[in-house]
């Protein structure tokens, strides 16, 4: 097809192109011949588009890719924990200057262009392009009023504004928006506020009460809030599903919290993104009748990082979570604020309340300390400290403790599955070191899967423990798999003059389980050093023993419990960018020890050098 | 008489292929087809693709076959939670590490059988290919030529000051 136009357009060119070329005598004459050409060049342009296969997609698809790179550019952008840091036009003018077809159907589609920058000087044409469609609207105060021609904008489209969200630089000027906010509480679906800087003024000065609508939203279905002094609407926000408080101290205000979640009673998912201040006094939570939230589904709390020393405010986020009568299927998520405060020993780890029978899954690795518990509901929290089997690891520093899990026996007797990465800057008593997992173990009469992950085989003696104790009672009776995955590759052992490979201790260790009545279903082998992958069936006690050369601790973290992975998975995509954790170190080790280039010097200043019991 | 729960597709170009009918299901279009057509054991033709983007789409649906059930919970979310929804694991990203035109091809067929995991999946790597690229850059990707005459690019020219509003 496009070759029979191509002979068309060259017909066309040769009949024109003679009849210029014997007149040429003016430069009117040679600007026709121009144009000529150009027009032609321009028709073998759109020809040579036909065989691109994007621009030949049906318009449908191209409507959903511009829709999702609108929405991406527009979620960033405009998410309520962040200043519109992109502009959401951006995408948009990208899109409709690659050709003539793919403008064509961008504009042709009303509902790319709903979303309208009122100060900017495509907000008009966003408007006409946007035909009929409802609108979303980012208005803000400059300078600290709305400008006459936002003003204008907002009153001309109140009726079509279904989604608002206002910028202004402190907390008192969204004042200016009371009025607006008024007439549009019958058809407003969506409203995101941000504040951007702090009265830095004493909390209980803070006027962070006061009623956004005049006192009631009937539609606001989603209702986002990131403000650094504390806002609390009072209106009552009977269709609400979405809640979103960021960037502030809500415990400072647990009490109005509490009552507003009253006021909300068809909430679906609450994200609290808090930024806990330093010196603040704390206003005791004091409310003791349940709040009753049938619809929840998720309920997300994050904690941001903080600078400075402060006590812990876990007593006061939990006390509010222990009044929430969460439905049957709810998933809960909490990321807990780094501590400072380990010095007295580590806060136990919360018991969520989750129904009869819970069961928890216990992920340690360089992120922090993750507890899935899952009953008729699934709470995920996320201690920033890793609390391993010996120790405690903060951001700012490392605590020993007899036993870090002191206080969380109650949640330790629910973990069926246990996840442990060693760490690589350990530098604590030998003595802990070498009894800490048996000592955990045996809070853990339920588990029944470990994955354990460590450097240079500092865990090796605590694994052995854990499956030849010695002692009159066999540690975790229900345990069927074990993984060890390890950068080691052999060990010296005080009896023996050459050292032992690892695997030969571990199956050793499982042998003498299996003699002692609690064989292992699955035991599975990785390291860098493993020539040659393969698997064993019914040997050293062990009904399936796979020996790997790869890293299997993200499918195992991964595998555990995928709707609780996913969406935890979620929830780590909407926390604020965090600086990187050792994990992605321990990946790019595993690689250099594959290659055979050991980082040597890693492991001889962080001192993993262990006595062999 | 054969396996009652396997089937035959026919690619465009001849190519044979028996899978799982629990696979094919993803496929709306297909999952119809078998209920209107019952117990068969006729093969079914898929006119508008080929062998090679074919062997694609079955591998597609036999890796997200368990995904179905995970997702067919009551969708509270409202209209656009398909966007958000369409996350791309490290499995998908390879999987559409491809050359382009077997890329949107692979995207067209998804479109054409109605399996809307594969057109998400496909439309989001696309999305994120384009993402943060100016107009010249997107043609230079996908081969696209600019086929705007002079004068309308002036006229988009004023429209370039949209991009940096906020």
């Amino acid at each position: 097809m496009s070759s029979s136009r191509l002979a068309e357009l060259l017909r066309a060119l040769e009949e024109e192109l003679p009849k210029e070329l014997s007149s040429i005598n003016d430069a009117p004459s040679l600007h026709r011949i121009i144009d000529i050409l150009d027009h032609a060049l321009l028709d073998v342009r759109k020809l040579c588009n036909l065989t691109s296969v994007a621009y030949k997609l049906p318009s449908e698809i191209l409507l959903f890719i511009f829709d999702l790179v609108q929405h991406d550019t527009a979620r960033e952008a405009g998410h309520a924990t962040v200043e519109l840091s992109a502009s959401p036009n951006s995408s948009l003018v990208s899109l409709t200057h690659v050709c003539h077809r793919w403008r064509a159907v961008a504009l042709g589609y009303p509902a790319l262009w709903t979303g309208i920058l009122s100060r900017s000087s495509s907000a008009e044409t966003f408007v006409e392009r946007a035909c009929d469609m409802p609108l979303s609207v980012v208005a803000e105060v400059v300078g600290g009023r709305l400008s006459k021609p936002t003003k204008r904008l907002l009153w001309r489209l109140r009726a079509r504004i279904q989604c608002l969200h206002i910028v202004v630089e402190f907390l008192p000027q969204l004042l200016t928006f009371r009025k607006m906010l008024g007439r549009l509480s019958s058809n407003l679906l969506s409203l995101a506020i941000v504040v951007r800087r702090s009265r830095r003024m004493h909390p209980d000065r803070l006027e962070h009460l006061f009623p956004l609508f005049g006192g009631r939203a009937p539609c606001l279905r989603s209702l986002s809030i990131s403000s650094p002094d504390p806002l609390m609407p009072t209106d009552h926000f009977l269709a609400l599903a979405g809640l979103h408080l960021s960037n502030s101290d809500h415990t400072q205000i647990l009490n109005e919290l509490s009552q507003l979640l009253r006021r909300t009673p068809n909430l679906e998912t609450v994200h609290l993104h808090l930024r806990l201040q330093d010196a603040v006094s704390l206003v005791p939570f004091n409310t003791r009748t349940p709040i009753a939230l049938p619809r929840l589904r998720r309920f997300c709390v994050t904690s941001l990082p903080r600078l400075f020393y402060q006590p812990p405010r876990r007593a006061d986020l939990y006390s509010i979570l222990a009044h929430i009568v969460f439905p049957p299927d709810a998933v809960v998520t909490i990321q807990e604020e780094a501590s400072y405060s380990l010095s007295s020993g580590v806060h136990h780890l919360y018991m969520p309340p989750v129904g009869p029978h819970p069961r928890s899954i216990v992920t340690v690795d360089d992120s922090g300390t993750v507890v899935t518990t899952r009953g008729s509901s699934t709470f995920t929290i996320a201690y920033q400290e890793r609390i391993t089997a010996a120790a405690i690891m903060s951001p700012f520093g490392l605590w020993t403790n007899d036993n870090p899990f002191v206080g969380s026996e109650h949640l330790l007797s629910t973990v069926t599955i246990l996840l442990l990465q060693g760490a690589l800057s350990w530098r604590w008593p030998v003595k802990n070191n070498l009894t800490a997992l048996s000592r955990l173990a045996a809070c853990m009469p339920l588990l029944t899967e470990l994955v354990v992950r460590d450097f240079a085989t500092e865990m090796l003696p605590q694994l052995t423990r854990l499956l030849d104790h010695a002692g009159t009672t066999t540690l975790c009776p229900l345990l069927t798999s074990i993984t060890f995955i390890t950068l080691g590759s052999a060990v010296s052992l005080p009896d023996a003059q050459e050292p032992q490979p690892i695997l030969e201790i571990l199956l050793r260790a499982t042998m003498r389980r299996a003699e002692r009545g609690c064989p292992l279903a699955r035991f599975t082998f990785c390291s860098p050093y493993v020539e040659q992958e393969h698997t064993l069936h019914n040997a050293y006690g062990v009904e399936q023993v796979s020996v790997l050369r790869r890293d299997v601790w993200s499918e195992c973290s991964e595998g555990v419990d995928q709707d609780a992975a996913a969406h935890w998975a979620d929830v780590k995509r909407s926390f604020p960018q965090q600086k990187l954790g050792r994990t992605r170190g321990y990946e790019a080790l595993w690689k250099r020890h594959v290659e055979g280039d050991p980082p040597a010097r890693v492991f001889g200043a962080c001192g993993h050098k262990h006595q062999w019991p | 008489m054969g396996d009652s729960n396997r089937l035959t597709l026919v690619a465009s170009d001849g190519g044979k292929f028996v899978v799982d009918k629990e696979v094919v299901q993803m496929s709306v279009l297909l999952k119809n087809m078998i209920e209107d057509l019952g117990e068969t054991d006729e093969s079914i033709p898929i006119p508008n693709v080929t062998s090679p983007v074919l062997t694609k789409v079955i591998e597609f649906c036999e890796n997200h076959r368990t995904d179905a059930a995970r997702t067919d919970g009551p969708n509270v979310d409202g209209d656009d939670a398909r966007m958000r929804t369409a996350v791309v694991s490290d499995w998908d990203r390879q999987f559409f590490d491809v050359d382009q035109d077997l890329m949107f091809e692979i995207i067209v067929a998804a479109n054409y059988l109605d399996i809307k995991s594969l057109v998400d999946v496909g439309c989001k790597v696309v999305a994120d290919m384009i993402k943060g690229k100016s107009p010249q850059e997107i043609r230079d990707l996908f081969d696209i030529v600019n086929d705007f005459s002079p004068e309308e690019e002036a006229a988009l020219r004023k429209e370039n000051e949209w991009a940096n509003d906020r």
